[in-house]
């Protein structure tokens, strides 16, 4: 073993300690990024898996799983109690099941999530930004751009697809706000709280869907769900809860870090506001890639040996699938760690790949693109007032809580 | 070349029809479609990224060249 590699074998302990280009850590990955073996706090082996090629080429290999399995390679020392009711929930949720009924429970939910039904809903999220920022504009400089606009946006867009009916909103944006939220702002007791809130909600609504059908996401999915055994009411509700969480912290962090982007480099900035139409989609792209890291890795596990590049990967090691680090892999993207509106993102991977790729992607797309060109479009003098550290870092999971603009 | 696509590996996530909507169109149940089997040109390119290096599915095969 090399030095890198000894050194490596004890990052992903910790609870957050992977390797993310905002941490120094980053720097402790073997040059030229081979797959790296370490062990898991369980004493399991796994592999960090940090090329943009390796990726792609083992999330699309179906002999990897996401079920729960003895050598699962989970990143935190969990007790069994807690390894049991991930198991249990795990059977109930897209995110880990594996085909065939992976297949059969996505498509069940495909049709209210192609483009053609994310680009139904660009009206609506217009009136909704525009609400936003006239409110924003109304009261005045410097504002919150996370508080004004980029968590209660994405909020309201994934109830009004979902069908949460107005009254309830707020039950899900209070909740989800604080499941997403930092663990400054919020205690673990106040997050189990809102989960256990949450999950009640969801009971209800699954029950009051079943026997009132509606024409919306949730509606739809409940009732193809019907038609089969694949649920019970607890599977729904833990479904349906899924459905609306899955993407909610990701998209808000978008939204403020494409901002920031975009403000921290004014030439791009101006090149873009010369071109909206033309280069909007490279931006959504390039914001994608660039903030890919912020997220959490994503986490396989063999079924079999699996031979790549020379190195075999045993049936029960683990993968840990450093996305971000494949979205600045320098033999993929020329000078990856700079932000560059003008060059090919498309096949970054801040979606996943793979069976699993993002569901949402196409409203996460869509409500990205709409923020950016309302924010670039409206405001001349769109910059950051000083101050403020957007990213936070705690344990290495940086969601963005402030984000200070002035215009 | 011919552009051809698997239903059977499709995933649905549409990549094909984001990046090259004059070849591939996405079914209102999520599944690919293809519009136009020997595109050339910029449409070609297209196809030939989408099927190297973004369908998740590995569901769109081209042949020849
Ligand atoms: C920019 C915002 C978003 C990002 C970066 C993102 C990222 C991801 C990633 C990386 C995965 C794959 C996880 C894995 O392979 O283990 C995923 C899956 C998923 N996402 Fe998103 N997501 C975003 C927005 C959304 C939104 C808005 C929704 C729903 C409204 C959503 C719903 C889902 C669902 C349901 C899955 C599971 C798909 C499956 O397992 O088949 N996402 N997302
Ligand atoms: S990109 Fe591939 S998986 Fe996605 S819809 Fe197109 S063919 Fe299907």
């Amino acid at each position: 073993m090399t030095d890198a590699e000894t050194k490596m074998a004890k990052c992903p302990v910790a609870p957050h300690g992977w390797p993310n280009p905002l941490l120094p850590e980053y720097d402790q990955l073997p040059e030229g990024r081979p797959l790296t073996q370490v062990t898991m706090p369980s004493g399991s082996k796994a592999w960090l898996v940090a090329q943009h090629d390796h990726i792609q080429r083992l999330l699309a290999d179906n002999r990897f799983s996401v079920e729960p399995h003895p050598t699962f390679p989970i990143r935190f020392p969990a007790p069994q109690e807690l390894l049991d009711m991930i198991a249990r929930d795990a059977k109930n949720l897209l995110v880990t099941m594996d085909p065939p009924r992976h297949t059969r429970v996505r498509q069940m939910a495909l049709p209210d999530f192609t483009i053609k039904a994310a680009e139904k809903l660009r009206p609506r999220m217009q009136d909704l930004i525009d609400y936003y920022l006239d409110k924003m504009e109304a009261e005045g400089a410097p504002a919150d751009l996370v508080q004004a606009l980029a968590l209660p946006f994405p909020a309201q867009v994934i109830c009004e697809l979902a069908g949460i009916p107005e009254n309830d909103r707020e039950i899900f944006t209070r909740n989800a706000a604080i499941m997403v939220g930092t663990r400054h702002s919020y205690t673990m007791e106040q997050k189990l709280a809102a989960n256990e809130e949450l999950m009640k909600y969801f009971a209800a609504l699954v029950t009051e869907k079943q026997s009132n059908p509606t024409d919306d996401m949730l509606g739809n999915f409940i009732a193809r769900a019907g038609k089969t055994d694949e649920f019970d009411h607890h599977g729904l509700t833990l479904m349906t809860k899924m459905l609306l969480l899955a993407g909610y912290e990701f998209i808000v962090n978008r939204i403020a870090l494409g901002i920031q982007a975009l403000v921290e480099n004014p030439e791009q900035l101006a090149a873009l506001r010369a071109d909206l139409p033309g280069l909007m989609p490279k931006t959504v792209d390039e914001v994608l890639r660039y903030y890919s890291l912020v997220d959490e890795i994503i986490a396989r596990v063999a079924l079999e040996d699996v031979e790549i590049d020379g190195v075999t990967i045993k049936a029960g090691e683990g993968i840990l699938v450093l996305k971000g680090l494949g979205d600045r892999d320098p033999s993929k993207y020329p000078n990856p760690d700079v932000f560059d509106i003008h060059r090919d993102s498309r096949d970054h991977l801040a979606f996943g790949y793979g069976v699993h790729q993002c569901l949402g992607q196409h409203v996460a797309r869509l409500m990205l693109e709409m923020c950016l060109t309302s924010l670039v479009e409206r405001f001349p003098g769109l910059h950051l007032v000083e101050g403020d550290e957007p990213i936070e870092l705690i344990d290495g999971l940086p969601p963005v809580h402030k984000l200070t603009i002035g215009w | 070349m011919k552009v051809h696509a698997e239903r059977d590996r499709c995933i649905g996530a549409g990549l094909c029809t984001l990046h090259a909507p004059s070849v591939f169109d996405q079914e209102d149940d999520g599944m690919v479609v293809v519009l136009n089997d020997s595109p050339t040109g910029a449409d070609a390119d297209d196809a030939r990224k989408v099927a190297e290096h973004l369908c998740p599915g590995k569901a769109v095969l081209i042949t020849g060249g």
